[in-house]
């Protein structure tokens, strides 16, 4: 009996690597591509899965396992193929013996990420072929084919996915696990897989004949093509837009493209005569656009379909009316139409960031900030963080200011337990060595926390679950040769602003780690916590430390009245802490 | 037919449960299915939304910015979503938690105090299957046989002992819904 299954993008292009035969599989977690990982640890009796310290360190260990001839996957957010475009760049050139899928979420739309970066531009930028699946049976059978064209050709294949794609659920054909994974060996070989200059400019020549080939391939490859629909209007797409043109242009003849480049030049050409003007339909960059321009046909996409944030068959509809000349003019953004006030995210109830960020908002101070649950630290009430760029930066962006002299306040560096095993081990060198004074503070909750609690090197557990080495911050600190070293609890209030207080006053580089397991991990619910009535003065001190769960209601006859909302309150009593009344007390039993 | 639904409320209330199960329940039926679970940072006490769509035919895209359908369990969910369904849509509104009402009059809403219903009996977590049972018969998008039948597919194998109450709150969500003609 066929079986079919209901599966996001990610668990589409997990089962796709477990159905190929996959060996080996490694990522660092990032939204929107978690859960690709996370479901091919499902089958880690077959596959060895692990959570690697950052993105480069995974495409390596993929790497070193192709190059003893079995598949591999990792699997990357946008921003974390920055971090593994090093290996990346230099293994097109080596090239592959087993399949290796390099699979890269974007976030168009930015939901949860820094900046929207198209990484399509990584394939021409890298030189390997790309995919780009649709929905979840091509997220599924695009993986299978990645790993067949990685190894026909010999390349890594960069499978990207976007947002919707990732997450959006539909039914799937479940098959067998087929290929049989092989035997690990290796061939000495070095003017294969050592790129020293006289061998490197070798690989160099023979990449661009790959290139040629893999376009060639390109051209006639099931996952590039025709849906013949009406003469008159062409359109050229791929991804997730390939979705709203079919919806908004159910009459137009659509060139999908699933293997995006290198480009199908032949199979452009040839779809672009029937048409006077072809259109390209694209989120983000213009990365198809500009390159049918340069073929010298005539084409438009960006003057029509917004580059800048995501698509939605809304923006479409919008274009086509534009390109019908009947602009309706209307204002982006028209799904959102409510005048409900903005809620941005807060810190959970029993968040150990939330005292943190008390204590920090007491200090008048620069906070040079990194990517993590502790970003919410920039809204009110704490806005303490000045900063953020990416994984690491944290620390050596108050690096940077303390060089340039700054000195018109105290600087601190913030990073997470795993921003810090995934970037931050190299900044904590760079202020030893090169002489920093700054306080930089790890906020160390225990775990991988805003992806959804994925294990670290901190943890002392693995994706296989197996029990392991734990590192912790302090240790590697030492190592690092930074002196002043402070171990605090966060929702301990005093001992949180007096460590605060003392280490930016040294003239020497201090590590604070603030540890507190996230609250949940461990679901434990302590009593919750109420307000004394009859000694609360209403100050609203407690309303300052930003917990959800306590608000101020307005009553009938005695005015305004705060309280604890006890379904939420988590009994962790740092609000307790700062009330100068000692109206806040633990609810006995 | 095509037909869309956004089930919303708080994280808890088994709203992607709700999502999963409809979608399954069309698969069974032979259905093109998509179904879009909101993502968000991880976080305690947030709101919790998925979209499902039901079709005949391919369904193009699976972003749905004005459902035909809604079910909406809480009260924040109400305020947000409500104001979003397409004229003649059809809502069933959790009347347990949802005191206020709606001024627009181009809907159809049943009322259903879905977690009343379901502590009645015995297990107020159900309440997330009073309403969808409720709305299924409300829109008749698929049977309730199908609906019943796929609870076993989703719900977790340690979990099957909650398999009858499951199932009593969806028919008990049916039927609290009056037959159309």
């Amino acid at each position: 009996m066929e079986k079919w299954m209901i599966l996001s993008g990610n668990e589409a292009i997990a089962r796709g690597a477990y159905e190929a035969g996959v060996s080996v599989a490694a990522a660092y977690p990032g939204t929107p591509s978690t859960e690709v990982l996370e479901s091919l640890s499902n089958y880690k009796d077959e596959v060895y899965c692990e959570w690697a310290p950052n993105e480069k360190v995974s495409l390596e260990v993929a790497a070193g396992a192709s190059l003893v001839g079995v598949r591999s996957i990792v699997a990357m957010k946008h921003v974390g193929l920055n971090v593994a475009a090093d290996p990346l760049m230099t293994l097109s050139y080596i090239g592959v013996e087993g399949g290796l899928v390099v699979v890269v979420a974007d976030d168009p739309g930015m939901h949860s990420s820094q900046n929207e970066q198209d990484s399509r531009n990584y394939a021409r930028f890298a030189k390997v072929p790309i995919f780009e699946p649709s929905d979840s049976q091509e997220a599924k059978d695009f993986t299978i084919a990645a790993f067949e064209l990685s190894e026909r050709f010999k390349t890594p294949v960069i499978l990207r996915s976007t947002t919707r794609v990732s997450h959006c659920k539909s039914p799937v054909k479940i098959l067998d696990r087929k290929y049989i994974p092989k035997h690990p060996k290796f061939l000495k070989n070095p003017k294969k897989y050592v790129p020293v200059p006289s061998y490197g400019r070798k690989m160099r020549k023979k990449l661009e004949e790959r290139l040629a080939e893999l376009q060639n391939y390109a051209n006639r490859c099931p996952q590039n093509k025709i849906i013949t629909g009406g003469d008159s209007l062409g359109i050229v797409t791929s991804g997730i837009a390939f979705q709203y043109v079919a919806e908004e242009f159910p009459d137009a003849s659509i060139l999908k493209l699933g293997l995006s480049y290198p480009f199908p030049d032949d199979l452009i050409r040839e779809f672009s005569k029937r048409f006077d003007e072809l259109v390209v339909v694209e989120e983000l960059d213009n990365f198809l656009e500009e390159h049918i321009r340069s073929l010298g046909i005539k084409v438009k996409g960006k003057v029509y379909f917004p580059g800048v944030g995501e698509l939605n068959p809304d923006k479409v509809a919008r274009g086509k009316a534009k390109m019908e000349g009947k602009d309706t003019g209307q204002e982006e953004n028209d799904t959102d139409n409510t005048d409900l006030p903005a809620r941005p995210p807060v810190f959970c109830p029993g968040c150990p960031s939330r005292g943190l960020f008390y204590a920090l908002s007491k200090i008048d101070c620069v906070v040079t900030g990194d990517i993590g649950c502790y970003s919410l630290g920039v809204f009110p009430p704490y806005e303490r963080m000045d900063t953020i760029i990416c994984m690491g930066a944290g620390i050596t962006v108050a690096q940077g200011m303390d060089k340039a002299g700054f000195r018109d306040k105290p600087l601190i560096g913030i990073v997470g337990d795993s921003t810090f095993f995934h970037s931050g081990i190299t900044g904590l060198l760079e202020i030893s060595y090169n002489r920093g004074i700054s306080t930089i503070i790890v906020v160390d909750n225990r775990i991988t926390a805003m992806t959804g609690h994925q294990d670290h090197p901190g943890t002392g557990r693995t994706l296989m679950g197996e029990k392991t080495y734990t590192t912790y911050p302090e240790d590697i600190a030492r190592a690092c040769g930074i002196e002043n070293i402070r171990i605090v609890d966060p929702l301990n209030f005093r001992e949180t602003l007096n460590a605060l207080r003392e280490e930016i006053k040294k003239e020497s580089p201090s590590l604070i780690v603030a540890r507190r397991p996230c609250p949940l991990i461990k679901k434990e619910k302590k009593a919750p916590w109420v307000v004394d009535q009859e000694k609360c003065i209403q100050c609203g001190v407690c309303l300052k430390v930003g917990c959800p769960a306590i608000y101020k209601k307005i009553e009938k006859e005695d005015g305004e009245n705060i309280y604890i909302d006890p379904s939420l309150c988590q009994g962790c009593g740092f609000c307790a802490q700062v009330c100068p009344k000692k109206a806040i007390v633990q609810e006995q039993n | 037919m095509y037909k869309d639904v956004i089930i919303a409320g708080f994280g808890g209330q088994g709203i992607i449960f709700a999502g999963k199960l409809l979608s399954y329940a069309g698969l069974k039926e032979g259905k093109e299915v998509v179904f879009y679970p909101s993502y968000g940072a991880e976080m305690r006490g947030g709101t919790a939304n998925c979209t499902v769509i039901i079709s005949d035919s391919m369904i193009p895209s699976p972003i749905v910015s004005f459902p035909s359908g809604a079910i909406v369990m809480s009260y924040p969910a109400f305020d947000k979503f409500l104001p979003r369904v397409k004229k003649d849509g059809q809502v069933v509104v959790n009347a347990s938690l949802i005191k206020e009402r709606t001024k627009r009059n181009d809907l159809y809403i049943v009322r259903i105090p879905a977690n009343d219903v379901a502590e009645s009996m015995g297990n107020s977590r159900v309440a997330n299957m009073v309403a969808l049972g409720a709305w299924v018969h409300l829109s008749g998008v698929v049977s309730l046989k199908a609906l019943l039948s796929s609870l076993k597919d989703v719900l977790s194998p340690d979990k099957s002992d909650l398999l009858k109450i499951n199932e009593k709150a969806l028919k008990k969500g049916w039927e609290l819904v009056p037959n159309s003609d």
